[in-house]
């Protein structure tokens, strides 16, 4: 294991090699910051640059490039509430209403260094434990993922932004119409009334595109005026030098240290196991972020510690899958889906024997991931200042450019005209659902997590029948989440004892 | 009020799509989109129950912004949104190139903005989308059922 | 307005000529000078990532480079399973040649065999069919720590077998049923797991006990968590030279195999062959399909290619086009001695409890 840390950093000090991570990075950064064009698609439109390379310099770039979508993505979710990719769909819960009072600045500034330090986070973990991989990995079997997303799950309750009833509809909704299209429990396709078009379902990425997006943009052309509802703050000083405001939103991350810590390590526990997805990484990290927090009213309007939590969680998340993506040649997520396949065009085959020849390109792999973090975060933060200038651009000027990219976002990931009809309908219940306070990311995570709940219950009954929550970790897992869960109510119903008890004692 | 309870009405859809197919498939497939589709109609027509019950100025706070939101009609919204919509038959009809030229020359000049920005924008922004996504990456972006029978 | 109304349709028109360069013409020209310089477009009907989307990947750049077109960009159309790039396919109005799919037509067979021709617009004969690139055997895999590592384990077993899998018709739980009915063993079939790579993943854990799968992927599986127990077909596959099929198998340690399990085994081998098909759509011009082909052989023995195919420790297994679509009309004429009813249940019913 130990030859490989020379040798991985050997492979990343040739001029070609940095001048392509500096490249992935930037690259990563835009494509991240462009509504629509996050995550997996970004990846796919990369691959044709990457053939050419040697394998090494090839994965590199596409780390790089990978790794830092979602630092872009969350200047998006900050100053437009529209999610730059799925990852930053948590952070504009409260990155929004910071930018809307005007605090957009500090949002950005915590975002970016939560995603820097988080990534780092990720990529150490991911070196200290690449001899566990294997055992560690094999140790998530469908009794224990399932435990995991139910816990997930059950933070549609506590997402905040709205009346109680009205979330549960929301997160209703979504686990409703993720149930549409092909089950694979039974191998039939659900209410696809017989179209090839929703046999599948829905896809994801024109659902937020038209719920997040689309009410914005429709906003913007109806009064022509800025996202920002504040005017822009006179700043003096040099161009790209930071505001008072980014100052203290770094700062905010390391007064928040021990939040950052528990959402990073969620972030990667949850990237590790294969099958759950960065979408889920964020709200857990949210979730938990709400219930510790001693300001929980404030999530929801404005908190930074729901900026931090999730951004810490998405970065740290990608040094967990890359473990079992480079242990089995399993995914960790949908991003790495892609960059396995990178990896067998190039010739390489992650895997145990792959831990062993090329334990080089491993190291330097997470050489790359901390690298591009760091890079990544630096660039934008240089550039803060410029970048939230965005939402004080006009209004008529940025709503086309903004359209544009959801549309060929929406077509992007599967080739089809029938998911930019979809966006456009799920445009307009989004609008009705910001008119009417119904919670839209909470439609999100039900419908992300919905059927594959559905799914790991469904094979934990049939391979290890009705007992299979006393596995020893799913057992773990269960008792923690019960107690996390139930943690504030109980803490509330036993203060309002003590209050009745120690006899302030007035009547209600 | 109406737009509420007409929102919440058009939620009924998704149970009632549910039951509909109740007999159509296996008791396992069916299973948890009846609980969830039955969990959706009891939480809707609490809300429908307890609409009329609620303060209307609280409703005017939207809860992602924490702040009042427009209160708009339909007639406003009818043209905007359809300045929106426009795009799904004009990327069908003539593709993804010419609408992004098209549409966003059509829309930045027909707001009023300037000549400089309702050429230079769209041609900056066809350029771009032209030379990443056909040149370089190849990726073949719709051409619109115009083209294909030219 | 009016003015600005003139311009636009101005610049649409300007936009129309320049884009679709004025339409084709339909001049009779060689197969060759057709191609040089053209696009030919890749169809992929399936997700990025998959076994599918690399082959075609890899295979796109030769196609363009043994026909003389300037590039064959790959595409992937992964809606309907399938389905909707298959219908685009075949439905081409231009059929003009440039436009090529890799498709499986093992997974077509299968649909029309067991009757779920639903959504399929296409009479799969009728594609033109341009070469085989390779076909994958399929073998059944064990972990290690069960007692199911050999055959006798298999037919001895004091507990149901667990089969795991991502689809019923696909190789892995296919495979495993297919083996249930012609040892008669007690298998429970588990459906569910998001792909083959979670498959492998339960399957190295322990949550289940057996699956099937093919080719490349299983020799790289067997090892020390994973062992192959014998090939669901008729010959070997030369990168497990050790394994023995499970007649080989069967016929060692004396059990017998029914009757109907080996006609069914047999009648699933020859679908299998017809994987990883190079289509064109119905109405392609003779000539040009027989360049296609012509292309497609030349490809087959390029050096690069093999090279290429060596280096993601990939096999081919090449047929002309032609020949394939004879062997794939001789599998339909062949069923007709085999109980369909009892087939259908074995693959989709029996063992999924």
């Amino acid at each position: 294991m130990l030859e490989g840390i020379y040798d991985g950093f050997l492979l990343l000090m040739n001029a070609n090699t940095i001048m392509f991570i500096i490249v992935g990075v930037i690259a990563g950064l835009i494509i991240g910051i462009i509504p629509g064009l996050g995550g997996v698609i970004g990846l796919v439109l990369m691959l044709p640059f990457v053939y050419k390379m040697d394998p090494a310099t090839g994965l590199i770039f596409l780390l790089a490039f990978h790794a830092v979508t979602c630092t872009g993505g969350s200047i998006t979710a900050i100053l437009l509430d529209v999610p730059g990719t799925l990852s930053n769909a948590a952070t504009l819960i409260d990155g929004f209403p910071m930018s809307q009072k005007g605090e957009g600045d500090r949002a950005i500034g915590a975002a970016l260094t939560s995603s820097m330090l988080g990534g780092i986070f990720g990529g150490v973990v991911l070196a200290v434990l690449i001899p566990l991989i294997r055992p560690i990995v094999l140790l998530f079997g469908s009794p224990e993922i399932f435990m995991m997303m139910l816990f997930g799950i059950s933070f549609i309750a506590v997402l905040g932004r709205g009346s109680q009833i009205k979330g549960l509809i929301s997160g209703s909704m979504g686990i409703l119409l993720a149930f549409f299209g092909y089950a694979t429990i039974a191998g039939v396709p659900r209410y696809s009334f017989g179209t090839l078009s929703l046999y599948d379902g829905f896809e994801l990425i024109p659902i937020v595109l038209g719920l997040f997006a689309l009410p914005e943009v429709l906003d913007l052309v109806t009064t022509g005026g800025t996202f920002a509802k504040v005017p822009p703050p006179a700043v003096k000083g040099k161009r790209f030098s930071l505001t008072a405001g980014t100052i203290q939103g770094i700062g905010d991350v390391f007064r928040h240290w021990m939040l950052f810590l528990r959402s990073s390590v969620i972030g990667t526990i949850i990237g590790i196991i294969p099958g759950v997805g960065g979408e889920t990484a964020v709200y857990v990290a949210y979730g938990q972020a709400k219930q510790a927090s001693k300001c929980k009213d404030e999530f929801g309007k404005g908190c930074i510690e729901g900026v931090i939590a999730p951004e810490s969680a998405n970065n740290a998340k990608e040094g967990g899958s890359l473990m079992p993506t480079l242990g089995f040649g399993i995914p960790g997520s949908t991003g790495m889906a892609i960059l396995l396949g990178a990896f067998f065009i190039m010739g390489l085959e992650p895997g145990p024997l792959f831990l062993r020849e090329h334990i080089d390109i491993v190291w330097s792999l997470v050489y790359t991931l901390i690298g591009a973090n760091i890079l990544g975060a630096l660039i934008c933060i240089v550039f803060a200042k410029q970048l939230s200038k965005v939402s004080f651009v006009r209004g008529h000027i940025l709503a086309p450019l903004i359209l544009i990219c959801c549309l060929i976002g929406a077509y992007a990931p599967t080739n089809s005209i029938m998911d930019l009809m979809w966006m456009f309908v799920f445009g307009v219940i989004g609008y009705a659902m910001r008119r009417y306070n119904y919670n839209r990311p909470a439609l999100v995570l039900g419908f992300v997590l919905g059927p594959e709940v559905e799914r790991y219950l469904h094979l934990s009954l049939k391979a290890y029948g009705p007992l299979f929550f006393l596995k020893p970790i799913a057992l773990i897992l269960l008792i923690l989440f019960i107690v996390v869960l139930a943690y504030n109510p109980i803490k509330q119903a036993w203060n309002r004892r003590r209050m009745t008890k120690g006899g302030l004692g007035y009547e209600r | 009020m109406k737009g509420r309870i007409g929102f919440l009405i058009f939620l009924l859809i998704f149970p009632a799509i549910v039951y509909f197919h109740l007999p159509k498939y296996s008791f396992e497939v069916n299973l948890w989109p009846t609980v969830m589709g039955t969990v959706l109609l009891v939480l809707v027509v609490a809300q429908i129950f307890k609409e009329p019950r609620l303060k209307s100025e609280e409703q005017c706070i939207s809860i992602d912004t924490g702040k009042a939101m427009e209160q708009r009609t339909f007639r406003q919204l009818i043209v905007p949104a359809l300045w929106i919509i426009v795009t799904f038959p004009m990327v069908y009809i003539l593709g993804f190139t010419v609408t992004i030229f098209l549409y966003s020359f059509l829309y930045i000049r027909l707001h009023k903005q300037s000549w400089i920005a309702s050429i230079v924008i769209p041609a900056v922004t066809t350029g771009v989308v032209y030379f990443i996504f056909i040149m370089t990456l190849k990726f073949r972006l719709y051409e619109g059922l115009l083209f294909r029978f030219m | 307005m009016k003015r600005f109304v003139f311009v636009a349709l101005a610049l649409v028109l300007v936009f129309g000529l320049v884009f679709s360069g004025c339409g084709g013409s339909s001049v009779k020209m060689s197969p060759e000078e057709f191609y040089k310089g053209k696009t030919i477009r890749f169809i992929i009907p399936y997700g990025t990532g998959g076994g599918y989307d690399t082959w075609g990947r890899m295979i796109a750049p030769y196609i363009a480079k043994h026909t003389g077109a300037a590039n064959a960009i790959p595409e992937n159309i992964s809606e309907g399973a399938g389905r909707v790039g298959q219908n685009m396919v075949y439905n081409d109005k231009n059929a003009d040649g440039l436009m090529v799919a890799l498709t499986g037509a093992d997974e077509m067979a299968m649909s029309i065999l067991l009757g779920n021709t639903e959504g399929m617009e296409f009479d799969w004969l009728k594609f033109a069919w341009l070469g085989r690139v390779t076909y994958e055997d399929a073998v059944l895999l064990a972990n290690a720590k069960s007692p199911f590592t050999t055959i006798e384990g298999l037919v001895n077993a004091k507990t149901t077998i667990k089969a795991g899998g991502h689809e019923k018709l696909a190789a892995q739980l296919a495979g495993a049923c297919l083996t249930a009915s012609a040892l008669n063993l007690n298998v429970k079939a588990i459906l569910g797991y998001a792909g083959s790579k979670e498959t492998t993943l339960a399957l190295q854990r322990g949550e289940v006990d057996i699956a099937t799968m093919s080719g490349a992927s299983a020799v790289k599986l067997v090892g020390d968590e994973v062992k192959a127990v014998f090939i669901v077909g008729e010959t070997r596959m030369p990168a497990l030279p050790n394994v023995p099929t499970i007649f080989e198998a069967a016929k060692a340690a004396n059990i017998p195999v029914t009757d109907e399990g080996a006609k069914f085994i047999k009648l699933w081998y020859t679908t299998r062959v017809l994987m990883r098909e190079l289509f064109a759509p119905a109405n392609t011009p003779a000539d040009r399909v027989e360049f296609l082909r012509d292309a497609v052989e030349k490809m087959m023995n390029d050096p690069d290619f093999k090279a290429e195919v060596n280096k993601a420790k990939y096999e081919t297994q090449y047929l002309r086009g032609d020949a394939a679509q004879k062997m794939a009309k001789e599998t339909m004429d062949s069923l007709k001695s085999v109980n369909m009813a009892e087939f259908k249940k074995v693959l989709l019913e029996k063992y999924y409890k």
